[in-house]
């Protein structure tokens, strides 16, 4: 689930229910991100991801839904902001480690420094100070400071109630929980502090997902198309921590070769590894530090 | 003592002058304001089409069509979206003329879908990049939702073609990422057109399909 707010922070902005300013255009190289990312992303399970994916939205529409649709009716606006703000904060020693495994000295800095505000001025992290200060806030997490490190993003995954990711991803948010010391936080010896954080961080994310998501739905062909390539085109920004880069922007005129000329009218070309036909997608999967030469450098923002 | 405060004075103004143009250089040569203009332009109107409630649902569809149509290289998008499958629909006229007319209907309704929200907003241009002088320019632009007041950073990859400038696509920029809607919808259809073994037909048939659903959406949203 945490992956999948990831994913949709951009369909976000067309619902209009959070959205960041964000820095000037730059030029910084990015690769072709849209034609390639269909591409780029390496899915040789995509028959079972695609099973996954169904078992998901059944789940969604009957529980995770209706259960986020209650949780905004009865909560005003401003509390569902301050639970964000709450979560968001106490997420902050797995930043801060990101931060600094990546060598990010300065979003260190920002990410103790937010965390000192809000904790305080900001009322336990319930209110966000510390960006009116111009401390934005940004988002770190094991992925990638993998991807950082040069991993692979490895196969691509969608995981029911959790949303798309991939290996390396996937991996990186079990070493985030199993990091964040309030996953090993007991009160008087029960565990009901990090159940209830698991339930209302879902709620709140699903709530905050319910406009993008139901945009996707209405306006896509293939819904389990569009989050995968929105789950690469998202993970790339932020892995970048960069502003909106123009360079690899595509030719739109550029002709370009049918190279499946013999599937047309015959069988696929390479069976698929789910068995379930078509032609494979592209057996070697990209190294994301390959896919975006700007990974290690990019600007301060996330 | 004179000679030396002018001359100091001289040299302090010369740096001066050099930092601002250093500065301002850059920026100037980047910007392209008729492309600016051009979205501008037609981005308000389909805004305004879709926030005038005086006309009814049909006048308002066909204002925002005129609008979009005018602002945006449909047949251009719809050639790059089906990506190396292109060459199929540019090799048969009656092929092509179909997905154009399903492609260009989709487009307009997940348009209005999007954009129903922001109805009553005007665009703001904030600057522009030009890529490739006098033919390929990125506008970027803000508009701040009526509802929640946030505020959208929109860019506008816009083209020149044979009708002058044209948008060929548009992205939103959202914590540093940035999706441009057109990549997004040939990553889409190439997966969807890979499955079918590049079945246009069946592509035409899906993508009639959203459209209806969205109409439907439009129309029960305009009640």
């Amino acid at each position: 689930m945490r992956t999948l707010i990831l994913t949709s922070v951009v369909t976000i902005a067309w619902s209009g229910t959070a959205l960041a300013q964000s820095e000037s255009i730059t030029a910084d190289p990015l690769p072709q991100s849209a034609e390639t990312s269909h591409q780029a992303v390496y899915d040789p399970f995509e028959g079972v991801n695609r099973r996954l994916y169904a078992v998901h939205d059944v789940l969604d529409r009957w529980i995770l839904e209706p259960a986020a649709r209650g949780y905004r009716f009865v909560t005003p606006r401003p509390v569902r902001g301050s639970v964000r703000n709450f979560l968001s904060n106490l997420n902050a020693p797995v930043v801060l480690a990101n931060d600094l495994l990546q060598g990010q000295a300065r979003r260190a800095g920002a990410t103790v420094a937010r965390f000192g505000v809000n904790s305080t001025v900001g009322v336990l992290g319930l209110f966000d100070p510390a960006q009116s200060m111009g401390l934005e806030p940004h988002t770190e997490d094991f992925g990638q400071t993998l991807a950082v490190w040069g991993v692979s993003e490895g196969p691509y995954l969608f995981v029911p109630l959790f949303g798309p990711t991939n290996l390396r991803d996937g991996f990186g948010n079990v070493v985030d929980a199993a990091f964040d010391p309030l996953s090993w936080t007991t009160f008087e010896g029960d565990d009901e502090f990090a159940l209830t954080r698991g339930v209302i961080g879902g709620l709140a994310m699903r709530e905050e997902l319910l406009d993008p998501i139901d945009s996707i739905r209405a306006t896509s062909i293939d819904p389990y198309a569009r989050f995968r390539s929105l789950n690469a085109l998202n993970r790339e920004g932020e892995i970048r921590n960069g502003a909106a880069a123009t360079d690899g922007l595509p030719d739109f005129d550029a002709p370009q070769e049918d190279d499946f000329p013999a599937a047309i009218d015959a069988e696929p070309l390479v069976p698929s590894t789910d068995g379930e036909g078509g032609p494979a997608l592209p057996s070697t999967p990209i190294a994301l530090n390959t896919l975006n030469p700007s990974i290690a450098g990019g600007a301060a923002h996330d | 003592m004179t000679e030396v405060s002018v001359t100091r004075s001289v040299v302090l103004a010369a740096l001066a002058g050099v930092a601002v143009l250093i500065a301002a250089s850059p920026a100037a040569a980047a910007r392209n304001e008729v492309a600016e203009q051009h979205v501008l332009t037609h981005a308000n109107a389909a805004l305004d089409a879709l926030a005038d409630r005086s006309a009814s649902h049909s006048a308002r569809e066909a204002a925002f069509r005129t609008s979009i149509t005018q602002m945006a290289d449909v047949p251009r998008i719809a050639t790059f979206v089906l990506g190396r499958y292109g060459v199929r629909v540019r090799s048969d006229p009656a092929l092509h003329a179909l997905w154009l007319q399903a492609f260009e209907d989709y487009t307009l309704a997940v348009y209005q879908d999007q954009l129903n929200r922001y109805a009553g907003s005007q665009v703001r241009i904030t600057g522009s990049l030009e890529r490739v002088q006098g033919r390929d320019v990125v506008v970027r632009s803000e508009m701040t939702s009526p509802v929640s007041g946030r505020i959208l950073t929109l860019q506008w990859r816009v083209l020149q073609g044979a009708n002058g400038w044209r948008v060929t696509d548009v992205s939103f920029v959202a914590d540093g990422n940035e999706i441009w809607f057109a990549q997004q919808q040939q990553s889409e259809f190439a997966l969807q057109l890979d499955r079918t073994n590049g079945d246009i037909n069946a592509l035409i048939s899906g993508v009639r399909a959203r459209t209806a659903d969205l109409r439907q959406r439009a129309l029960a949203s305009a009640r």
